[in-house]
């Protein structure tokens, strides 16, 4: 098949599903509504097939470090083992079994939990060596950072029983003005954005596997 | 040692392996990091293809909804990139997924993300906080859609007072934006403590019964 | 010495006492009751007994110390006014907590499964699943978490569209709020409220202020603000005292290091003056 059609005939099907879906947001007609529905629900299914390419992944990237003895490649082989065990565990006795639940609350979650936690010492490291005021608006946005960061706690309450109101206010209407400048700009990029890719404008998503 | 202290004792150790970076890395972190990707991508794994079997195997394979064998094949088509002569068809099910997500995404944000945005920000001016808001909110505006305008010499015809005017609300958006930043950075504070407190009340709480 | 090059470990190891502290010995610090928390209690309150709440629960390991104990408290709210209860999740890790949900605080309070409270499987597809679920509940829902027919569980029944939802909560770190706003609010109307990680401000305080969400729970704070109205103290509240203190730390790192840079920068200015004369 040819160049063209390798790119052209999926962008095509890309076409034809989007244009079915917005349409049916603007007009009611019975059987576009049931066809969108449908193309909704098939999306979902194929989205959860995408969950698996990381095991393919990971086998592959993880395999060639063992065979090249690269560094680490024993963790390698820790990380294949763990993956495929508790793929076969979950797979043959499902996610509601006891053995899977022993693994996913005392390991998993403990792990998961500890690793996003470390998020707060390099927020040290950054308060410690990163904040400095180095220009006007720097000094304006750490000084809202710092009345925000003690009016929003009980300690700063005590220190000014003010301080929780203009925490409210930095937190309310000024965040509320600056975000929804930006909200509001994104939608509208987000919106041209999503046309170009169902019209096949944007392509890049159709490049890089195979020719 | 019954089941339950056995799993509270490996969530510690879990959680203790992953702290000992902050000392320095060391093996132990390295094989919790390794642990740590495993699992998460079977997870991930065992939980996608419950999902598929109940809303698209199941059906097919008891009759009630066959034209579920469509997405099937649309997900298996996913697989081909891995193979060196048909890599290319993988583009379908990428093509239809990343098209549906844009329609469904342009149908949410027209009313969600601008109408509704816009008609709040047309109120009367009543007091301080909507004065913040409105004005802030065509500032910040002002700011991102009038770069060239910013940007732009009196010899390209982009100076005057118009030009002054929208370089001024501009900058005043940048202000504001610069408050906002502040004020969330404040928020991205209590985030980041709020899950290290988590672990410590697991540590200190579940494993060692050392507070309540 | 120059302080700035200080191992980093040191102000690490000051930080875990600082948290622990408090922890040990709570020291009852006050704590303000936000609006959008208020609105959020207000709105449970008002549903009338029997009411069907659907929980989008997208609480994960990741932010667990934050949206979990949002969630639980609101549930322990609607457990006591007696609303029916439906759990839905976008997330790998959402159905986990939804079945300790069902175990920990709704069975303990005499609700009935299929009956009461429904956990229902976890949706792959983000925001389309959203629109799924929106769209055509029942046919996204054969079968609940635990494999039982959607036919056999007489809450499902009741449901036929969002229409049938009293409130959606939204329980997440990430754009699940945002997705039940497009998806769900601006098309049915269905009171919505979120609960997101105290970071989400951001994305969140717009919706908020425009009235699309009818209340917003920040953070742990947010979380302890609901413990207190539902005066039910639970693990947001008893992490109130050491975020104060973290807080402060965080504040007094930002504060003493800018004093010490200025320092060194004058003195280095000055000694670049000396030099060139």
């Amino acid at each position: 098949m040819s160049k063209s059609f390798r790119k052209e005939f999926p962008m095509w099907i890309g076409l034809v599903s989007g244009v079915i879906v917005i349409v049916d947001y603007f007009f009611n007609i019975s059987i576009l509504s049931t066809l969108s529905k449908e193309i909704v629900q098939w999306r979902n299914i194929v989205a959860a097939f995408a969950l698996a390419l990381g095991v393919g992944n990971l086998t592959r990237i993880h395999s060639h470090a063992i065979s090249q003895k690269k560094e680490y490649w024993f963790f390698s082989i820790l990380l294949l083992v763990t993956m495929y065990g508790y793929l076969a565990l979950g797979l043959i006795t499902t996610s509601k079994s006891a053995p899977y639940r022993f693994f996913w609350d005392n390991m998993f979650q403990p792990l998961s939990g500890t690793w996003y936690s470390m998020t707060v010492f390099y927020m040290t490291s950054a308060c410690w060596r990163a904040f400095r005021i180095r220009t006007p608006q720097a000094a304006v946005m750490l000084g809202a950072a710092v009345l925000a960061m003690l009016g929003q706690v009980g300690i700063g309450q005590i220190m000014w029983s003010q301080l929780p109101a203009i925490k409210n206010w930095l937190q309310g209407p000024f965040t509320t003005a600056g975000m929804r400048g930006i909200t509001i700009g994104a939608s509208l990029g987000m919106i041209s954005m999503s046309f170009r890719v169902i019209l096949g404008l944007e392509r890049s998503h159709l490049g890089g596997v195979g020719e | 040692m019954d089941i339950k202290t056995l799993g509270t004792w490996v969530a510690a150790i879990s959680t203790l392996s992953v702290y000992s970076y902050l000392y320095k890395e060391n093996a132990l972190f390295r094989a919790v990091e390794y642990i740590l990707v495993g699992l998460t991508t079977a997870h991930l794994t065992v939980m996608g293809y419950q999902n598929v079997y109940d809303v698209a195997i199941n059906p097919v394979m008891t009759g009630t909804k066959v034209l579920m064998i469509v997405p099937i094949i649309l997900g298996l088509l996913l697989y081909t990139r891995w193979s060196k002569h048909y890599s290319w068809v993988s583009r379908i099910p990428v093509s239809f997924m990343l098209t549906v997500a844009a329609a469904v995404t342009i149908t949410g944000n027209i009313d969600a993300n601008f109408m509704r945005q816009v008609r709040a920000t047309m109120v009367p001016i009543k007091n301080l906080d909507t004065l913040v808001v409105v004005v802030g909110t065509i500032t910040t505006l002002m700011y991102f859609f009038f770069m060239k305008i910013r940007g732009g010499s009196r010899a390209e015809g982009n100076g005057g007072p118009l030009a002054a005017v929208i370089a001024g609300g501009a900058e005043l958006g940048r202000w504001v934006m610069m408050i906002a930043f502040g004020a969330t950075f404040g928020s991205g504070v209590m985030s980041r403590i709020g899950l290290f407190i988590g672990r410590v009340q697991f540590l200190f709480g579940d494993w060692l019964k050392l507070i309540k | 010495m120059n302080i700035l090059k200080t191992d980093i470990r040191w102000f690490h190891a000051i930080l875990v006492l600082v948290i622990l502290v408090p922890l040990f010995r709570p020291m009852g610090l006050p704590l303000t009751i936000t609006k959008p928390v208020k609105d959020a209690y207000d709105l449970v309150e008002s549903l009338p007994k029997g009411s069907i709440v659907l929980h989008a629960n997208d609480v994960a390991p990741s932010n667990e110390a934050e949206n979990w104990c949002q969630l639980l408290a609101m549930v322990k709210h609607n457990v006591a006014k007696g609303h029916r209860i439906i759990l839905v999740s976008t997330v790998a890790e959402g159905p986990m907590y939804s079945d300790r949900i069902r175990r920990e605080i709704a069975e303990p309070a005499g609700y009935v499964y299929g009956k009461d409270i429904v956990v229902l499987p976890y949706r792959a597809g983000n925001e389309t699943a959203v629109t799924a679920l929106a769209e055509d509940f029942q046919g996204t829902y054969k079968a609940d978490y635990y494999g039982t027919p959607s036919s056999q569980l007489p809450l499902m029944q009741e449901v036929k569209s969002m229409k049938d939802i009293a409130m959606v909560g939204c329980w997440t770190s990430g754009d699940l709020g945002l997705w039940y706003i497009r998806q769900v609010e601006a098309k049915y109307r269905t009171p919505t409220v979120t609960g997101i990680v105290a970071v989400g401000l951001t994305l969140y305080g717009p919706f908020q202020a425009s009235g699309q969400l009818k209340g917003l729970l920040l953070g742990q704070a947010g979380a302890a603000e609901y413990e207190t109205l539902i005066k039910s103290p639970g693990k947001g509240l008893a992490a109130m005292d050491a975020q104060s203190m973290g807080h402060l730390y965080m504040v007094l790192l930002i504060v003493v290091s800018n004093i010490f840079y200025f320092q060194a920068k004058r003195q280095s200015a000055a000694a670049a003056g000396k030099g060139a004369r």
